[in-house]
């Protein structure tokens, strides 16, 4: 009861405190600098990877929204969600209104729990949000048709096309997962919101350490080795991305092997952030 | 008062690293008290008021709050508290605020806001943003959101920090109405000591994070009673008071602060008039006097350093 009375307050701070909506906006400005993009692009035929493009049957509806949804993915989400979550605790730190919730008679482990859900349902709802804007702009701007897909990781395997009665439901199921997987970048946000009192630390701290998992990522593998690779929590985060090869005609279908390793280390070190961030905040004396 | 306690801490320590804050302060408030918890700023007050609450955990020490430990759920219940300052949201409406920390605290029918808003005059201003609100309009509806779950025990710290005479006297006169018309023990804790001599009936003072002293504020200053000597010439003024054995300090000049308990027991103005009429001294002025909890405070931090 408690839990459910902290969550609603929660919500209710977040639906009420302007700063919260930078996350819509930035989707907003996001979708329009990539129309705005494809616009400029002045495509023509195009040699990409042995295969002659013809933009005017790749470049439609589905495209754009699953483009503009893998690249907010790397780029623009982590940003939200960081701001989100690692202002949950440092934030009201800083304002000094943690300490006025400390003194009532809900426990520090209740207030944590409405906090981390408060902020995977607002972070849930921006990634609907883009979504569904994404989709919109994408059918007025271009239409509707197959869905063309490149995935980076499966480099090898080149494009791929999705037949249009199917790609709603592999473009919702990545959609999904895409949400499921940034919640490990909220639980670090809010693992760092707890140790510190300062927004920032949490917000530039979640987005360094993510950005530098990312490029390290994506060096090649003479460079950085398959195996630290593996130890590097964005190579799991996008576990998502086998949900395209369920329509990969193609392809080998899914790896499920992979599919579960990286679900499994995705979901362990979510927990462990998490709980990490649970057991400092139960114990840290609040001197904000 | 009826004499049960309240609140007390038991050789309560905090150290951060080889630092400390407080250092074995044992207080006890009793119901019905209008407590003064004073000390300058640093000498530890707010952490002693963070361990109280739960927000920072004792080093040592022991805390009964209500009859239960530091930071008890059931307790917090109870408890109405400022720590550091009104801490509201800004970009809620006044009300807004006070629903939600009232509903953390269990829950309050609209008639209950409407009773506090009304206590702090701010029942006008309740559909505002925060931000907008002066400081002492946050102070206020601080002490409203306080007032809410009817607590036994409010505290408050440093409650007239940042406002104008007007707000420092207000908050005086709610403070006094808290104890004498709701019957709720208050612990203040504030460096600013008139306000403290004008509202407290008991307290302490703490410096460098150890007590120096505890109990009424009354009896502080009886017991330190002196007498306000005006006299020529000075100097034998000043045997007299060393023949009686009293301690005579020249407070500016020809002004002394004469003690009254002397050798022989204590010396009224009365028979110190006598003694200096015997020794040729003339007497301008001479009163019985009490220093100011200023006066006293100074002198026991003094001490202590």
């Amino acid at each position: 009861m408690t839990f459910i009375r902290l969550l609603r307050w929660e919500l209710f701070k977040l639906y009420r405190r302007p700063s919260s909506y930078i996350g819509f906006v930035l989707c907003l400005l996001f979708c329009a600098a990539t129309l705005f993009g494809f616009g400029w692009a002045q495509y023509k035929g195009r040699e990409v990877q042995g295969l002659k493009l013809d933009p005017s049957v790749y470049l439609n509806g589905p495209f754009y929204a699953n483009f503009v949804l893998n690249i907010a993915f790397f780029a623009l989400l982590p940003l939200v969600v960081a701001t989100v979550a690692g202002s949950q605790l440092a934030g009201e730190a800083k304002d000094g209104t943690l300490r006025a919730l400390l003194v009532r008679p809900p426990s520090r482990t209740a207030l944590y729990l409405a906090k981390a859900v408060a902020s995977l349902l607002w972070i849930e709802l921006t990634i609907v949000f883009l979504v569904a804007l994404a989709l919109l702009v994408g059918h007025i701007a271009y239409g509707g048709g197959d869905l063309l897909v490149y995935i980076w990781e499966y480099k090898s395997a080149g494009f791929w096309s999705v037949d249009a009665a199917d790609w709603p439901a592999v473009f919702a199921l990545a959609a999904l997962g895409a949400g499921v997987a940034l919640a490990l970048v909220a639980a670090v946000a809010l693992l760092l919101s707890a140790i510190t009192d300062n927004p920032v630390v949490a917000h530039v701290g979640t987005l360094g350490g993510f950005f530098i998992s990312s490029v390290l990522q994506r060096l090649p593998d003479q460079l950085m080795g398959p195996g630290f690779k593996e130890l590097l929590p964005t190579t799991h985060m996008n576990f998502w991305h086998e949900v395209y090869r369920w329509a990969d005609p193609a392809g080998d279908g899914v790896n499920r092997g992979r599919l579960l390793e990286d679900l499994a280390w995705c979901g362990g070190l979510s927990v462990a952030c998490f709980a990490g961030g649970l057991w400092v905040f139960t114990r840290r004396d609040v001197t904000s | 008062m009826s004499g049960s306690v309240v609140l007390a801490t038991h050789d309560l320590c905090k150290r951060y690293r080889q630092r400390t804050v407080v250092d074995r302060v044992s207080i006890t408030v009793e119901r019905g008290d209008v407590y003064g918890f004073l000390g300058p700023n640093g000498a530890g007050k707010s952490t002693t008021l963070r361990m109280l609450l739960g927000l920072v955990r004792p080093t040592a020490g022991r805390i009964e709050l209500l009859g239960r430990p530091a930071g008890d759920r059931r307790a917090l219940a109870r408890i109405g508290a400022i720590v550091e300052g009104p801490a509201l949201y800004g970009y809620l409406s006044g009300r807004d605020n006070l629903r939600m920390l009232s509903d953390l605290s269990g829950g309050a029918p609209a008639a209950r806001l409407d009773e506090v808003l009304d206590r702090v005059d701010l029942r006008d201003r309740a559909a505002d943003l925060v931000r907008i609100y002066s400081h002492g309009m946050k102070q206020r509806l601080a002490i409203a959101a306080a007032l809410l779950p009817r607590p036994e025990l409010i505290i408050l710290d440093e409650p007239t920090n940042g406002l104008d005479p007007m707000g420092i006297r207000d908050m005086r006169a709610l403070v006094r109405s808290l104890a004498g018309d709701d019957g709720i023990t208050v612990l203040l804790s504030s460096h600013l000591l008139a306000e403290v001599e004008q509202v407290c009936n008991r307290g302490a003072i703490i410096a460098r994070g150890a007590r120096l002293w505890e109990g009424e504020v009354a009896e502080l200053l009886a017991g330190r009673r002196r007498v306000r000597l005006r006299a020529r010439p000075i100097e034998a003024a000043r045997a007299v008071a060393a023949s009686l054995g009293v301690e005579a300090r020249e407070v500016e000049p020809g002004l002394l602060h004469v003690g009254r308990d002397g050798a022989h027991g204590e010396v009224t103005p009365a028979a110190l008039v006598a003694r200096l009429a015997a020794a040729g001294v003339e007497v301008d002025e001479i009163a019985d006097e009490a220093p100011t909890l200023e006066e006293v405070f100074v002198s026991l931090v003094e001490q202590a350093a």
